[in-house]
């Protein structure tokens, strides 16, 4: 081979953007540099069972590609002779011999023990005695590591087959091949591992709510993408004394029992630290360890967690990697990964790796603790009012018997009662309106041609009415509609027409709520210049002018005197459905005398 | 102090008044407390509590305020009332176990009259 072919293949392995293209770029370079009508590149991997096989990487165009894909070659890596290899490939990936036949006759006499034919009914239509001429196959390898094998077939105008200068060309070649094959593999595994984790780790906390497997399938992904025979996540509990393990995969029962360190203050000095665990949590520093020596050497370690682990004969340990979690500077807890399968010590890039999947369950973390908080919250708005309901008909009912038993009835005491129930019923059909804007926004499907005029004055009094039956403490609505406003219309479609009683019901909820006893809601419509103007007035207790610009904000809530509590997304949810609709809303308010909300509707 | 005063801290007057009638019906001697800092000042006139376990307090809640005011001298009896069910609150429950101090824990809605056997029982249990 002459010195540009040598090039061009240099050239096509430092041109390759991707594992795929660098195998394409190499075969098609070697069946120019080389005159063989076909050559191949076939890399060593671990199926799924653990089985060390060949698969291929590429095939030049006149290779049949798809068929030939299909095709692997066991490797019994301890057979160094190769006399079980499975065919000629697989026994030149096991002895790491190179092998060189120029004719079917020859390959059939000397590797007629391991020949098995596999790839030639795909390659030579089952008959390899006509089209076979010539073969030339070498290992890849770095040092004494098998990284693949390298295919040469059929040179092109030779019946002896591949020339000696061809071969040395070929050994020169196959380290720098086996290189870029091997680093190509490496990027290749951490890009499947960075695109995979993070998405088997959201669907964990899309699964069904239950905190602890999530923990359990975040643990597996963190095994699984830094190879560790043991992975442990340790958190830091309420009480921040203790860093207590959460969950572990890879070691025994008896190593989880009572397994816990003790977190002193960060300015203790690294002996009197409860182990390296708790180092690593209280100092928010990661730390690693590549041998028994280099662990034992850390001035807090204890030993606590090997003599557990290992029963105090360290043989097992190869290699520890622990890194902090943590969460707005302050430490959540510690994943700690331990002995990276089949390699002494965790490298640089793993360490990174590791790096990027505590973030990921610090997140997942604040993402499962969200969620939480929304189911209580959610439980919370529910089941509150509805307990008052419950327990004020309870003392309502027992004030009628304490009644038919000759005791005195109290007429305040029974109308406080039917006041509470009033108001918890209201703060039920408030939140669960509330809510229900939430499922229209997401599952808005009305067509646009369901739009038709809607009386305005029509939409004001279904609201009133819906509220006036549970108007407790004798507050009253007073409803008024100019002469201007009788007949005023907007145009609205059956989605739009809900989300508009929605906001309306919203306002009057919090006049009403907010109103004094015996107090009045004030209700008016009114046209000109092209708009109507909705008010709502009450005279209570007003908004604290530094909250008034914070009452849009979802999650601001005001908790009002003697009520359940509200979803805080009640004026959030009114502002989104009057901006969808263009329509304005004006509010001022004054301490202790009550609030105004205007809403300008452009007709 | 006294057994027979009854201190109900809820926030949400709703759940405070048909608490608050049924033990006043009862000759109960009835504390109330809408938050943490009125709890402390009222504690310890009572040998009775009823806790709401969600108190608007952004630190401190129900089980955290009893931790702290609990006195082991007095010992009331500590009633724990909340929409949740126990196994909610394992963990700051523990801190309690851990200090030995006892309570009962109703999930609201509850019936009025469970309650009032209840504290009656614990109280003649002594």
């Amino acid at each position: 081979m002459s010195g540009p072919c040598k090039d061009d293949i240099l050239f096509a392995i430092s041109n390759a953007a991707s594992f795929d293209d660098l195998g394409r770029a190499i075969v098609d370079a070697s069946v120019r540099a080389f005159d063989a009508e076909v050559s191949t590149i076939w890399r060593r991997y671990v199926d799924d069972a653990g089985v060390v096989r060949l698969g291929l990487l590429a095939a030049s165009a006149k290779a049949p590609q798809t068929l030939a894909q299909e095709v692997t070659y066991v490797i019994h890596e301890e057979d160094r002779d190769g006399r079980n290899a499975d065919g000629v490939t697989g026994y030149v990936a096991q002895t790491r011999r190179e092998v060189h036949v120029s004719s079917f006759l020859e390959l059939k006499e000397k590797y007629g023990f391991c020949w098995k034919g596999k790839i030639d009914k795909n390659q030579w239509e089952n008959n390899p005695e006509t089209y076979f001429r010539s073969l030339l196959v070498l290992p890849l390898c770095l040092g004494d590591r098998l990284v693949g094998v390298w295919k040469l077939e059929n040179k092109k105008g030779s019946t002896q087959g591949f020339t000696e200068s061809d071969r040395e060309a070929m050994r020169q070649l196959a380290s720098e091949i086996a290189l870029a094959v091997h680093s190509f593999g490496l990027l290749e595994e951490r890009e499947k591992l960075l695109i995979e984790m993070p998405a088997k780790m959201v669907a964990a906390l899309l699964g069904p709510f239950d905190p602890k497997r999530l923990t359990t399938e975040i643990l597996k992904a963190v095994a699984d993408s830094m190879q560790a025979e043991i992975c442990s996540l340790w958190r830091v509990d309420p009480g921040e004394k203790e860093l207590r393990l959460a969950d572990g995969l890879g070691f025994s029962t008896e190593a989880r029992v009572q397994q816990t360190y003790y977190l002193a203050e960060p300015t203790v000095r690294d002996e009197d630290i409860d182990g390296i665990t708790a180092w690593v949590a209280i100092r928010k520093k990661p730390f690693w360890a590549n041998s028994w020596e280099e662990l034992q050497a850390h001035p807090s370690w204890r030993g606590k967690w090997d003599r557990q682990m290992w029963h105090d004969r360290h043989k097992g340990f190869r290699c520890l990697y622990a890194v902090p979690l943590l969460r707005q500077n302050s430490v959540i807890g510690v994943l700690k990964v331990e002995n990276r399968r089949g390699a002494m010590f965790f490298t640089d890039s793993d360490r990174a790796l590791c790096g990027i999947l505590a973030n990921l369950i610090v997140l997942l973390d604040l993402g499962q603790q969200i969620r939480a908080a929304l189911l209580s919250d959610l439980v919370h708005l529910i089941r509150s009012p509805i307990g008052q309901v419950s327990m004020n008909l309870d003392g309502l009912e027992r004030e009628i018997r304490k009644t038919q038993k000759g005791g005195t009835f109290h007429v305040d005491r029974a109308e406080t009662y039917l006041d509470f129930i009033k108001k918890a019923l209201l703060t039920i059909n408030m939140n669960s309106r509330t809510l229900m804007a939430f499922v229209q926004k997401t599952e808005r499907m009305a067509p646009p041609e369901d739009r038709r005029p809607v009386l305005l004055r029509a939409i004001v009094e279904e609201c009133c009415k819906e509220i006036e039956p549970l108007l407790f403490s004798r507050i009253s609505i007073q409803k008024h509609y100019a002469v201007s406003a009788q007949n005023t219309q907007v145009e609205l479609d059956t989605i739009d027409r809900t989300s508009v009683q929605i906001a309306i019901d919203n306002i009057l909820y919090n006049a009403v709520k907010y109103s004094k006893d015996g107090g009045i809601v004030e209700v008016l419509l009114e046209e000109a210049d092209q708009q109507a103007i909705l008010t709502i007035q009450d005279h209570g207790s007003g908004i604290a002018p530094e909250d008034l610009p914070r009452i849009w904000e979802p999650g601001f809530s005001r908790r009002a005197p003697g009520h359940p509590q509200g979803t805080g997304m009640g004026l959030s949810t009114v502002q989104r459905i009057l901006d969808h609709l263009g329509w304005k809303p004006l509010v001022e308010s004054r301490l202790g005398e009550g609030t105004v909300f205007h809403i300008t509707i452009p007709l | 102090m006294t057994a027979q005063v009854v201190l109900i801290v809820d926030d949400d007057h709703g759940y405070r008044f048909p608490i608050a009638n049924l033990f006043s019906d009862q000759g109960f001697s009835v504390l109330q407390a809408d938050n943490v800092e009125s709890m402390r000042e009222l504690s310890s006139k009572a040998g009775v509590w009823i806790v709401d376990v969600r108190l608007p307090t952004e630190k401190m809640e129900g089980i955290e305020a009893v931790r702290q005011l609990w006195n082991d001298q007095q010992r009331p009896k500590v009633f724990f009332i909340s929409v949740m069910p126990e196994g909610t609150a394992q963990l700051q429950l523990r801190i309690l176990q851990d200090k030995s101090i006892p309570y009962r824990w109703l999930e609201k809605p509850f019936e009025l009259e469970v309650l009032l056997t209840e504290v009656n029982d614990s109280l003649a249990r002594g």
